[in-house]
């Protein structure tokens, strides 16, 4: 076979909605989408509060939270296969091999991301807000709150980065989600999977699927910040 | 709550310094404001008009001297009894509407009063039809209305306006003088920073020149002008 055939076999995989499929993209979205909101939720206030927080050691924290933006997924998945071991401080609570760990392990990753580009986004605004937050006399708490809700079309993208992360992430899930069938397999697993056993077909479908999804969802959020800036922009 | 029903803040300034870096910027500066006062303040640029503002404001330290901003109970001033209209001021990422409840709920105003204000101040900057239209899409001189709408709904006790009038058009500039006068009969003490000796003869009821960071004049705005058109 050719990698014509072989795209055309993967497209009538899709084509025909296999259920083994479905699920597995379905457990992929449910996964990435739950990891990255629980992210937002709380890396979009930490990098709101690091850009407009004056504190000792400032700094050393934001050189820390970059660096983290580049861990690699298998030693978080290493670290939270210890963690959730039943040997583990957390292993009491069962979660090992189950989708809840790969969604923590997901968020571990891109916490940082969402953190730091929240971070530089926020301090951005800050610059030009400055003064004029002053005046309004806002508490801080108030001002980190005003800079995110106007700083929000800006802050898609970074949630996007750390979707797109998610998306892709292997290492990890493989790791504390055991690439159960019917249970903990998600897109990125299935193909590295399938692609060993040699059956390229699905593999590349599953493959296909992915890139689609991503370049949907990106093009959402591109369509989204562009009404954004056009309706609210920046001076 | 009308707006001309204004409760006045006292201003005074006293020997002020204010340093940039190592550059004096503000040099032995004093000043009183009086109620319903209207003091224009004029001066080349980089005189230190808007450091001076920024000092009142507590937008820059002072290195010397002392500014304080008293109510009429003897309590300090909260920051937003300060209108400060900036030269450049920044408009919100939401609508016109939107900018003005930002402001009154960031000085607390009653909710009960923030409709009717908030539609007195929109009908008094001619912004009512743009109420839902985003502030981006308003021209330099509506925005510049806006912000001075802005600092009204939050029931300022001074007033302090910086270059405010730079992107308006004449009706325009007509309209926020007028209504300025009016607030300053209420009671509202008033600095307006200007490049425009017109518009002080206009509206001013003194005249502070400042040239490098130091009060050249400080006198009656009749008495300024008197003896600006007998030097001529």
């Amino acid at each position: 076979m050719n990698i014509a055939e072989f795209f055309q076999l993967a497209l009538a995989i899709i084509w025909h909605g296999d259920h083994d499929l479905i699920e597995v993209v379905g457990l992929s979205l449910f996964v990435s989408l739950s990891a990255v909101g629980l992210a937002a939720l709380i890396g979009v206030p930490l990098g709101g509060l690091l850009a407009t927080a004056r504190f000792p050691g400032r700094a050393v924290v934001i050189v820390l939270i970059n660096a983290l933006m580049g861990l690699p997924p298998v030693v978080v998945g290493l670290m939270i296969y210890l963690l959730l071991s039943r040997a583990g401080p957390l292993g009491v609570f069962g979660l090992l091999y189950t989708p809840t760990a790969m969604i923590i392990a997901q968020m571990v990753l891109i916490l940082p991301i969402i953190t730091a580009l929240t971070r530089q986004t926020v301090e951005h605004l800050s610059r030009a807000y400055d003064e004029q937050l002053h005046l309004f006399g806002l508490k801080p708490f108030e001002r980190t709150r005003t800079l995110i809700f106007d700083g929000r079309f800006e802050l898609l993208t970074a949630v996007l980065a750390g979707l797109g992360r998610a998306m892709a992430e292997v290492g990890a899930v493989i790791i504390v989600g055991g690439n159960i069938d019917h249970f903990t397999r998600v897109m990125t697993t299935a193909i590295t999977l399938e692609t060993s056993r040699g059956n390229l077909v699905l593999a590349l479908a599953l493959g296909v699927i992915l890139i689609t999804l991503t370049v949907i969802i990106n093009a959402v959020v591109v369509v989204l910040r562009w009404w954004g800036e056009r309706r609210y922009g920046l001076d | 709550m009308a707006l001309t029903e204004i409760t006045p803040v006292d201003v005074e300034l006293t020997d002020a310094r204010v340093l940039r870096g190592d550059m004096e910027v503000l040099s032995g500066v004093s000043l009183r404001l009086q109620p319903g006062e209207i003091l224009a303040l004029i001066g080349p640029n980089g005189a230190g008009k808007s450091t001076l503002l920024s000092a009142i404001a507590g937008l820059v330290p002072l290195a010397a001297g002392n500014c304080t901003l008293t109510e009429a109970d003897g309590q300090d001033a909260a920051i937003t009894r300060i209108g400060y209209v900036l030269q450049k001021p920044v408009m919100l990422r939401r609508s016109v509407g939107a900018n003005i409840d930002f402001a009154m709920a960031a000085a607390r105003i009653p909710v009960s009063a923030r409709k009717p204000l908030k539609a007195e101040l929109l009908a008094m900057v001619e912004l009512a039809k743009y109420e839902h239209t985003s502030a981006y899409h308003l021209s330099q001189g509506e925005r510049q209305r806006l912000a001075v709408a802005r600092v009204l709904a939050m029931r300022p006790g001074v007033l302090m306006l910086d270059e405010a009038t730079n992107s308006l058009d004449q009706k325009s500039v007509d309209l926020l003088e007028h209504h300025v006068r009016e607030l300053a009969a209420g009671g509202m003490p008033v600095i307006w920073v200007t490049h425009s000796l017109d518009q002080a003869a206009r509206v001013a009821d003194r005249v502070i020149r400042l040239e490098k960071g130091t009060i050249t004049h400080n006198e009656k705005a009749d008495d300024f002008f008197a003896s600006s058109a007998s030097e001529k």
